[in-house]
């Protein structure tokens, strides 16, 4: 199992929201509100999830989808196989110089 | 059981009586509009009990013959739980221990089949719900749902693939002549494995990794020698000749003329060994080039914080633990992070809400739901931050729109405890000094700019204008001779004021609850603890004043 921590910029939400619903995820995905400021400004989304292999795969060779080739270059990736759940989100957080949005 | 019974005696309308029969033959599977007649409902119990003899009741028994006779030939604790609702309560009951009531897919038309899938939907199984949806738990994205999993009560063994069901990639830590196994009677589950091999130039070795957590740790792995017999250990050296092989535990390999040789049947033996570790980093079996030639193939390796070897667990994922002749039930484990699932509410109630956990169980009472959505989260509508660290896995929870008695909580309880769940938690003794502000005792003003904090006649009076202007008390000296990984509950009142306020925890990590305008109220929050100390500050960061008090800081345990 490989947990998966998904960010993207404030301003891309709605695409990447409508990539994943494309990709069959259902409707709205990335709901943390994130900050780049310690926590005033809403500056990221992020979403923490279990991926599989097809997946990781995907993210390479992404399917012909409106936009998903904006959103992935945008889009930070964190994967681990040993952290999990909140504990991998805060790790992921922390290694990119954001927390969590509280404004 | 007898609480049942009672319900059926003494001076009841019979308008209840007619409600509560509608109610329990819903949750036994008809849709009936209420009856009108005993006979109608009679037909229906029988057609539930079935044809068996000693069951069916006859036309002159009591209602209430219903009761014990279903109980007896079925599920006397789910018939308890629904019985809360038997005045039709709005509500509802999430039973995750029971995967009839779980979907993959949000529309409740995909029935989840195994332990790893994720929960698209809820069934609420306090009555039969027309949609399904209808007071369900919904998560429509794929990426915000909880995961099912499945385990005995107890859980011990700490490892996953503990099989080695996909070969030798599922050792972590290996090398040497390693080879997967299969179809090895080892006397436990599946028969796949590892075998070592042995050829007296190459070291050996298949291990588990270990989160480095101090404590008293049991290892152990099932063997059966090529050659029969069983494994010879006969020297406190690990390398030695006269070892067939050694177990790597947490950091070293200990003598070998401490383990314990168990035999299993046939040529099955289970080979332990208890070690007391500080900071593991592994577990596992090593055949030294120095051993002898012996070969021999491993399974069932079970890691387990205990003084001795306890029964096998076999664990493949982080979701699915199973034991020999033991129930395993059901649980969801929300990530803490963004999983959650969504119940409608149709109107704003008011009631208790119950969560049970595999670490223990919550009482939120008396809280008002507003109508709408209902989140079971890490965040929304469960009125504590961070409960759900201190509870863990999540056998069920229970929502209704009335008070509850103490009985009443109890049997919810023990119907979610016979499926996995731990006691209530209960808070212990006070840690902190002055958190009532007697005076200004133990605390330190540190506010920012033109920011105020003012203690005075039992309160603390903190102004702020923005957040570079905050009024902000710290806690001076930190509250030591706190245990790591235990939960601890603070709590505090706000008093009045409106303004955007923050309260902030530190124990080996931050919890922040911040909120804005508010009521006077009593406010609360769990943390697990990371550290022996915790520390503490709270500030308000927006324009106004909020008057504070009573500030708390007690241990959660798991009581009865």
């Amino acid at each position: 199992m490989t947990s998966a921590v998904l960010i993207t910029p404030l301003n891309l939400k709605p695409s990447a929201d409508k990539v994943g619903e494309s990709m069959g995820w259902g409707p709205e995905n990335y709901t943390l509100p994130l900050s780049d400021d310690g926590g005033d400004t809403l500056t990221h989304y992020a979403c923490r999830t279990d991926v599989t292999e097809g997946f990781i795969e995907m993210l390479a060779n992404p399917p012909e989808i409106p936009g998903v080739a904006l959103v992935l270059s945008f889009l930070i990736v964190d994967l681990s196989e040993t952290l999990w759940g909140k504990e991998h989100l805060d790790a992921a957080l922390e290694s990119n110089n954001l927390t969590y949005y509280v404004g | 059981m007898s609480k049942i019974t009672t319900d059926f005696v003494g001076n009841e309308s019979l308008a209840t009586t007619k409600s509560r029969l509608t109610s329990i033959l819903e949750y036994w599977g008809y849709t009936p509009s209420l009856y009108t007649n005993w006979g109608g409902a009679r037909t229906d119990m029988n057609s539930l009990l079935g044809s068996t003899a000693v069951a069916i009741i006859g036309a002159t028994e009591l209602a209430g013959t219903f009761l014990p006779k279903i109980n007896f030939l079925n599920d006397t604790d789910a018939v308890i739980i629904n019985a809360l609702f038997s005045a039709l309560e709005i509500g509802f009951i999430q039973d995750f221990s029971d995967p009839d009531t779980l979907y993959t897919d949000a529309a409740g038309a995909v029935l989840l089949t195994a332990p790893g899938q994720t929960i698209g939907l809820v069934a609420d199984k306090s009555r039969v719900r027309s949609p399904i949806t209808s007071y369900a738990g919904v998560q429509a994205s794929a990426g915000l749902r909880p995961t099912y999993g499945r385990a005995p009560k107890s859980r011990r063994n700490l490892l996953t693939q503990t099989e080695f069901a996909n070969g030798v990639t599922d050792a972590q830590t290996r090398g040497g002549l390693l080879g997967a196994v299969s179809g090895v009677d080892f006397g436990v589950f599946t028969g796949t494995g590892l075998s070592f091999g042995y050829d007296g130039t190459t070291l050996t070795y298949a291990y588990k990794n270990s989160t480095p957590v101090n404590g008293t740790y049991t290892f152990s792995v099932y063997v059966v020698m090529d050659s029969g017999g069983p494994p010879a250990f006969g020297s406190a050296i690990a390398s030695n000749v006269a070892n067939d092989f050694a177990l790597y535990v947490g950091t070293t390999t200990p003598s070998p003329l401490t383990y314990v040789v168990e035999p299993v049947g046939g040529n099955i033996y289970r080979v332990s060994c208890t070690a007391i570790l500080v900071s593991p980093t592994g577990f596992g079996v090593i055949k030294y080039i120095t051993n002898s030639a012996r070969t021999f193939s491993v399974s069932a390796y079970q890691n387990e914080l205990s003084t001795a070897v306890t029964p096998y667990q076999k664990v493949t994922t982080a979701f699915d633990m199973t034991e020999a002749g033991v129930n395993s039930y059901g649980y969801t484990r929300l990530d803490r992070a963004d999983d959650k699932l969504t119940v409608t509410l149709p109107s704003s109630i008011t009631g208790d809400l119950m969560l049970f956990g595999r670490n223990g169980s919550w009482l939120e009472a008396g809280v008002t739901l507003p109508s709408g959505a209902f989140d079971l989260g890490p965040t929304g509508t469960v009125r504590t931050p961070g409960i759900l660290s201190a509870l863990g896995d999540l056998v069920g929870d229970v929502v209704i729109a009335r008070t509850t008695s103490t009985e009443e909580r109890d049997l919810a309880k023990r119907y979610f405890a016979g499926r996995g769940a731990a006691g209530w938690l209960e808070t212990g003794a006070e840690l902190l000094t002055n958190g009532g502000f007697a005076d200004g005792t133990g605390w330190t003003n540190t506010s920012t700019g033109t920011g105020t904090a003012v203690i005075s006649g039992g309160q603390a009076t903190l102004t702020g204008v923005d957040a570079s202007n905050r009024g902000a008390l710290l806690l001076t000296t930190d509250v030591t001779g706190i245990t790591i990984g235990q939960p601890y509950m603070i709590q505090w009142q706000i008093m009045s004021g409106t303004a955007n306020s923050q309260v902030v925890v530190n124990s080996g990590g931050v919890v922040v609850d911040r909120f804005g305008a508010t009521v006077a109220e009593t406010r609360r929050a769990v943390f697990i603890a990371g550290a022996t100390t915790i520390g503490f500050s709270f500030n308000v960061y927006g324009a106004g004043t909020v008057v504070f008090d009573n500030f708390s800081i007690k241990p959660l345990t798991v009581g009865a």
